[in-house]
């Protein structure tokens, strides 16, 4: 049975503010609400804020179709692959990518993780102070972004500098079709010209890239064009959402006395700290995504149309009290992770969440070892900017005091 | 007590291999393949962790 619907038109998918109203500003609705209707001035979508919803209509892909992954590109020029594509398209791609992306391969990386973790937080400590985003969230994940590919690593400061270009908005929170395109055009460039190379050149070449060009769809070899396709995809979704998630764990670190000293701990003995990002990521989930309605349905009381775009916010599903008591305050000490949808439901769950896992864990646990004292730089007040994916402008850390040892400073 | 896999379901979060890999073997692609879905004595408080920690509420136990 429907029940009257709840026109929202004071919520906005894009914005900036203070860094908690990122994930806070569901909450009032979501008290209220399973399901509502946001008209913006130039968007219209469902937007589903209950956790039992979200994760039944991500399972559903045949009436939840990724063809839209945002209410802001309701009619996408192209498709990237495999992001945008439905089952059974869909399926061949994420075979063909899941064993590169599996727990066991995505272990294999944690000791580089580790070594290059080490230099830039040994870098840092000799600073004496840092902008956690610029310093170290971006060039994290963008590191093993090109070993992964097999791609060389002097590419660092370009790749870099298209991401900001393609992915973040500008100091204003504007983000800018044109510098966004322009990025995207760099990236599809670069690796249309490297696969060129490696296929004149007679040898596959290194990394996943090297793999991907022995790949078949359907008994025949994949294309280069959805190969570049894919590549961008890589690209777009591996490095910021990292390096976002993070970033605003390291913001709730370093403005939380109690759960630094807590993480500072656990480093300090060598204990794992998986738990701790479970709960992070649960509480500071980033990505907003869409789909498109292919046929009628009911959602949580509402009738939705064919055509209909939607919105799930992922952070608001993990805070929800059906998913677990006290959802809606982050606690790292007294209770089993929550099965939280960090990294969304059904068959596009994020590919990359084992690696994401491993870079979060090597990443946290490497900072405390070494600087487990540290704090905002006095005077900041960090902003943070919303849309498909959250994120924080700067996060200027200081203060981190005097050693508490030397044998993990090399 | 006995494991029991919607496959249809599981998309390879892996957080019950997280838990207990023992019980909850994955395959090559990262999804979970359970080869023995006895759970051995003792090892029932683990099997529930596990199947807690599924995102997709994918797993199940049955009592025998």
């Amino acid at each position: 049975m429907t029940t009257p619907t709840t026109e929202v038109t004071d919520h906005r998918l894009v914005g900036v503010g203070a860094v908690g109203e990122a994930g806070d500003r569901f909450d009032a609705l979501r008290a209220l609400h399973r399901v509502v209707r946001v008209t913006e001035p130039a968007l219209s979508y469902w937007m589903v804020l209950d956790h039992d919803l979200v994760r039944e209509c991500l399972q559903n892909p045949a009436v939840f179709s990724s063809e839209v992954i945002t209410p802001l590109s309701p009619d996408p020029p192209f498709a990237m692959i495999p992001i945008q594509l439905d089952p059974p398209e869909h399926t061949q791609w994420r075979r063909l990518l899941a064993q590169y992306f599996s727990p066991r391969t995505m272990g294999l990386l944690r000791p580089r993780l580790e070594e290059r973790t080490a230099e830039l937080v040994a870098a840092i400590r000799a600073r004496g102070e840092c902008d956690y985003v610029e310093d170290f969230a971006l060039e994290l994940p963008t590191v093993v972004f090109l070993e992964l590919m097999g791609l060389p690593i002097d590419e660092l400061p370009t790749f870099l500098e298209w991401e900001k270009q393609a992915l973040a908005p500008t100091d204003e929170g504007v983000f800018d079709p044109d510098r966004q395109i322009g990025g995207i055009f760099s990236v599809v460039g670069y690796f249309q010209a490297e696969i060129a190379r490696r296929r004149e050149s007679g040898e596959r070449g290194e990394g996943l890239l090297g793999a991907m060009l022995g790949w078949e769809l359907d008994g025949a070899p994949a294309p280069d064009d959805a190969l570049v396709n894919c590549c961008l995809l890589l690209f777009l979704a591996g490095l910021d959402t990292v390096a976002m998630s993070l970033s605003f764990a390291m913001h709730h670190l370093a403005t939380h006395e109690a759960d630094r000293r807590y993480v500072a701990g656990l480093a300090a003995a060598g204990e794992p700290i998986d738990g701790v990002v479970e709960e992070l990521l649960r509480f500071y989930a980033v990505p907003e995504i869409g789909r498109k309605v292919t046929q009628d349905i009911e959602v949580g009381g509402q009738q939705l149309r064919a055509g209909d775009l939607v919105l799930f916010p992922l952070v608001s599903a993990n805070r929800d009290e059906a998913l677990v008591a006290g959802a809606d305050a982050l606690d790292l000490t007294s209770r089993q992770p929550a099965p939280h949808l960090a990294f969304g439901a059904g068959p596009h769950r994020c590919l990359g969440s084992h690696l994401a896992r491993i870079e979060m864990t090597v990443a946290l646990a490497g900072w405390h070892r070494v600087i487990p004292d540290y704090a905002l730089r006095d005077g900041a007040t960090p902003r943070a900017y919303w849309g498909n994916v959250h994120g924080i402008f700067s996060l200027p850390l200081a203060g981190f005091g005097s050693r508490p040892g030397r044998k993990d400073d090399r | 007590m006995r494991i029991v896999v919607d496959t249809g379901r599981c998309s390879g979060h892996a957080r019950c291999n997280a838990t207990a890999d023992d019980l909850f073997p994955l395959d090559d692609l990262g999804y979970v393949a359970v080869t023995d879905p006895e759970v051995p004595a003792g090892q029932e408080k683990r099997a529930r962790d596990a199947v807690a920690a599924c995102p997709e509420r994918a797993l199940s136990l049955v009592d025998e």
